[in-house]
């Protein structure tokens, strides 16, 4: 993804006349192939290759060119669209990191004199293996007795809980609690899932901190002085101030966490292999289930395709709907 | 000023926000590290123990001697550092062939670049592994090394490094008539070492923590990438949890250890380029 620095020194670039002399064509061939060939034959074709695919009956047997067959199977079987519904009940953490992290990152900015190492530490996450922290929040999260959080629990009378187990549904469980019931519709995402967006919200904290933080560092610093000379609160130069003048940021942070979050496989993989009930079966477990549960290649490739036009749209949705809210240039140092 | 941003009682109150987000950050893996020192019975403990009351370092003896944890390790390293140094080589001729050389098609190949920036890799795993046997690659570590020996992020990286670069710095290399290779040699590539050195940290952090791919293209055991040999531990061993986390904090280790080196360049990189 391209940040906002690396696009400055793209436009500021170095206008004279490159001093190069006329260098041949072989050369910058010669330069360009490696990078080319991998980008080329394991990128461009590999996804020209799997939206083919997806157009076949591909088995082990062979390919027999079948049109949109797949799509409609996938369209009008319900696994794809409860996948659909989980990608994206997994993708609410990506909200839900940034309003957090927006005050985070101000904090360290603003408040704080000496904040590299608490940026570090809150970095931690993002840059362990996730496997082996998934692990470990399996283990937090395990439905026996000697789960870390039922036998941490237990000595309090709490009753012993499936959580990772659990697909009962966030919305239908608070209604339960009034003795209400839901339609099946509205049961909302399990209480796995519940988990998946917490622990997903550990991992990537300490990413957008960051990346917030660096924006801000780009934020004229008179601009928020003549706020506080004007009187306004903390949370009030914060709201008026340094958001709007920061949505560049956010914008650029959103997107890419999207992106990672609509395709993330490892953390789902590790603690719930899209169970119980596939309330986490996301787009890119139900591929991988597709594509070596069930031997059945030519829909895998078809979800894959889905997935990537999934990604596609949000992404450009979200720069069309960013002409509202984000403010490119005002206030930046 | 009673209130604001540099009153005493606000900043106290950043800091235990802050205390408090960090311990959550890190209490899990506190808890991997203690878990994996403690002996079985006491791992299994209700109520768990914060603080192990014996500690050891048997389980890690243990998991060297029982299993093929070695084997994973060199494995994943062998794989990382190629695809690290093939990613900082390959990518930063590219973003100097990009910048320094002019041609014809300069702006097609920026933009194919790019292009494949937005794609997602899973989408290509299908298709990749069909391509990966037709090449008679399936469970060989060329199956896992080649596709990741270059990228976009890299090429996109170098190419901006390169562009903030001035063009007299090249000059005395071209009055001395030397070729565009002993150019991008002796001055280009020393230029951009710090972008080279992200590169290469960000590139190797990818490839230890891939999973999906060594899942697609291995099989043997003798292969399995540190990842693949974390999650046979969960299938395989799920009773000996203080054994899991051993082996969950081996498989961190090395990562650990290149993200305390190379601290200011990782998150410089992450900054920028903006990118897992």
């Amino acid at each position: 993804m391209v940040s906002a620095r690396s696009l400055r020194t793209s436009a500021g670039r170095w206008r004279r006349r490159r001093s190069s002399r006329t260098s041949s064509v072989g050369t910058a061939i010669l330069f360009l192939l490696p990078a080319l060939l991998v980008i080329g034959v394991f990128h461009l074709y590999g996804t020209g290759r799997n939206i083919y695919l997806s157009l076949t009956n591909w088995t082990l047997a062979g390919a027999e060119f079948i049109g949109l067959t797949n799509y409609i199977n996938l369209i009008q079987g319900g696994d794809f669209w409860n996948s659909v519904k989980v990608t994206f009940f997994f993708a609410v953490v990506v909200p839900i990191t940034v309003t957090v992290a927006i005050p985070v990152a101000y904090l360290l900015h603003y408040v704080i004199r000496k904040s590299y190492l608490y940026r570090l530490l809150l970095f931690v996450p993002f840059i362990v293996p996730t496997v082996a922290t998934s692990l470990v929040w399996g283990l937090v999260f395990a439905p026996s007795p000697t789960g870390v959080l039922n036998a941490s629990l237990q000595p309090f009378g709490v009753r012993r809980q499936s959580w990772i187990l659990d697909s009962t549904g966030v919305v239908e469980l608070v209604v339960g609690w009034f003795g209400a019931t839901v339609p099946a519709w509205a049961e909302g995402p399990s209480i796995a899932m519940a988990i998946l967006v917490l622990v997903r919200f550990w991992q990537m904290l300490g990413f957008t901190v960051l990346i917030l933080y660096a924006g801000m560092t780009r934020i004229d610093p008179d601009l928020l002085d003549a706020a506080r000379v004007d009187g306004a609160s903390e949370p009030k130069i914060l709201r008026r101030v340094v958001i709007p003048v920061l949505s560049p940021t956010i914008l650029f942070v959103v997107v890419v966490s999207l992106v990672f979050a609509l395709r993330e496989f490892n953390t789902i993989f590790v603690l719930t292999q899209g169970g119980p009930a596939r309330t986490t079966e996301t787009l890119s477990m139900l591929m991988y289930r597709q594509f070596w549960g069930d031997n059945l290649f030519a829909l895998g490739a078809a979800t894959a395709t889905a997935l990537f036009l999934i990604i596609l749209v949000v992404t450009w949705l979200q720069f069309r709907l960013s002409r509202r809210w984000v403010h490119y240039t005002a206030g930046t140092a | 000023m009673a209130t604001g941003h540099n009153a005493p009682q606000t900043r106290v109150f950043a800091h235990i926000v802050l205390f408090l987000l960090c311990a959550f950050a890190l209490a899990p893996l506190y808890w991997m590290v203690t878990t994996s020192l403690k002996p079985l019975d006491e791992a299994l403990l209700v109520p768990p123990t914060i603080i192990p009351d014996s500690a050891s370092i048997t389980t890690y003896i243990d998991i060297f001697r029982e299993t093929m944890m070695a084997r994973w390790i060199a494995n994943s390293l062998f794989v990382a550092i190629l695809a690290a140094s093939g990613n900082v080589l390959f990518g930063a001729l590219a973003g100097y062939a990009l910048v320094r050389i002019r041609f014809r098609g300069r702006k097609v190949i920026l933009m194919l670049v790019l292009a494949s920036f937005m794609i997602p890799f899973e989408a290509t795993f299908i298709a990749n592994y069909v391509l990966i046997n037709d090449l008679g690659w399936y469970n060989t570590y060329t199956a896992l090394i080649v596709p990741w020996v270059a990228g976009a992020f890299a090429v996109f990286m170098f190419r901006q490094e390169f562009l903030g670069i001035p063009d007299d710095l090249f000059d005395s290399a071209y009055v001395d008539g030397s070729s565009e290779a002993r150019a991008f040699w002796s001055i280009g590539l020393p230029l951009v070492r710090a972008a080279a050195v992200t590169v290469f940290l960000i590139t190797f952090i990818w490839s230890w923590n891939a999973l999906l791919w060594p899942l697609f293209v291995t099989a043997d055991a003798e292969l399995r990438v540190v990842q693949l040999g974390l999650v046979s531990f969960q299938t395989e061993g799920a009773v000996f949890i203080n054994m899991l986390m051993a082996a969950a904090v081996i498989g961190i280790l090395p990562v650990g250890i290149l993200f305390f080196i190379g601290q200011r360049f990782v998150i410089e990189g992450v900054t920028q380029g903006g990118i897992k």
